[in-house]
């Protein structure tokens, strides 16, 4: 028995191990990143103040303390959401520096599909 | 059963002369002929993939950024293990691509000198200290993060970036002074011993070294056999003595010292058979 230890036993659990873990990674295995996500959105924003025509005010001055119309503008917003990434692509993105741990220990996806100039070393 | 033995090293012999061109072929292989970068896959082989003709991921390089952000690299360990395994440090003599430049280097005739075995523990400490530990505790930021030393690096990926910017006539990005520092010395060094990087700081080499002593494909040497010849020892580029310990986790099994009849390459079935 201890003689076929070595020659196949341990050959074999490291094979069987070694392949469990490769398709593990390669299937399974997800990763939790913050991402940069720019999205449109509309906001509310108080209208821009027009003088009366002729530049005159009324009798009694400026209208103070009459609210401003509001009007629809639409501008970029960038949010940080949360992505499960395969490791492969992990592995991908790690390779250019594209992943950086935050202070508060999560990780950021900060570059994607770079060239080598982005080497972090 | 002796003619046997004498068919089986002449082919041995036959396969390691043609060892460069496997080594070639390899190279054609990791050097993206088809421009296709794949770097979500891990090669099981030395070869930086900060490179612009990298094919695959390099396997140190993950381990190494994956101790950076903390994360378990499954695929990586999984494909050293399952190559590891099967043919051990075969993988650094016939497919490295850093292997082969060294060979490639070695060829100049001068005076090559042997380092002492012994030293060729210090990959281990390479792999546990620059590779894990260091980029796990401080991080891919830190100076001593292993890719900002490894030579393979600085000629695969810094040097054809710089080639590259000086060529767009855009600023000049220079890798640290001390990785330039150990490219000069590796390159030195590779004059005047046999693969030198490989012998004392191959994190790779280290690991495939180690599964040498479980691979299915594996080296023999037959006392039977044996003249006392020395011709074993005399072929061994590593200065190794096959006829003490022919699979020694320093040999990169570069079949060398197969062209004398003692030594054969075996597979684990005749290692069973033996039993």
């Amino acid at each position: 028995m201890r003689a076929i230890i070595r020659p196949v036993i341990l050959p074999a659990l490291l094979l069987i191990g070694g392949l469990a873990s490769l398709i593990y990674g390669v299937m399974c295995h997800s990763v939790r990143l913050l991402e940069e996500h720019e999205s449109d959105t509309t906001i509310k924003v108080p209208a821009e103040f027009a003088p009366p025509p002729g530049g005159a005010f009324p009798p009694g001055g400026a209208p103070f303390g009459e609210p401003l119309p509001f009007v629809k503008k639409t501008v970029k917003r960038v949010e940080l959401v949360t992505v499960m990434e395969s490791e492969p692509a992990v592995m991908r993105d790690a390779s250019v520096g594209g992943i950086e741990v935050l202070d508060s220990g999560e990780l950021k996806r900060n570059q994607r599909d770079e060239g080598p100039a982005l080497c972090p070393s | 059963m002796v003619s046997m033995a004498k068919d089986k090293s002449r082919t041995m012999a036959r396969l390691a002369r043609g060892r460069y061109w496997v080594q070639a072929g390899f190279l054609l292989a990791w050097l993206d002929p088809l421009m296709i970068r794949m770097h979500s896959i891990c090669s099981p082989v030395f070869h930086c993939y900060s490179c612009p003709w990298a094919t695959f991921a390099c396997p140190i390089g993950i381990l190494a950024n994956f101790s950076a952000l903390g994360i378990t690299p499954f695929a990586a360990v999984g494909t050293l293990v399952v190559l590891g395994t099967i043919f051990g440090s075969f993988v650094c003599g016939w497919a490295c691509p850093f292997g082969f430049l060294q060979d490639v280097i070695g060829w100049i005739p001068t005076r090559k000198f042997t380092l002492p075995a012994w030293l060729g523990s210090f990959r281990y400490v390479v792999l546990a200290v620059f590779v894990l530990l260091i980029p796990f505790l401080w991080g891919e930021g830190h100076p001593l993060f292993f890719c900002r030393l490894c030579p393979a690096g600085a000629i695969e990926g810094a040097l054809p970036n710089m080639a590259r910017l000086a060529i767009a006539g855009q600023p000049i990005v220079w890798p640290t002074a001390t990785k330039l520092t150990i490219l000069v010395l590796i390159s030195i060094a590779m004059l005047f011993t046999w693969r030198p990087w490989c012998t004392l700081f191959c994190p790779l080499g280290a690991i495939y070294g180690l599964m040498n002593h479980v691979s299915l494909l594996f080296l023999r040497f037959h006392q039977d056999r044996c003249r006392d010849c020395a011709l074993c020892r005399n072929l061994c580029l590593d200065g190794g003595r096959p006829e003490r310990r022919v699979d020694s986790m320093r040999c990169v099994r570069c079949l060398e010292c197969s062209k004398c009849q003692a030594v054969t390459v075996e597979t684990a079935l005749t290692r069973l058979d033996a039993t």
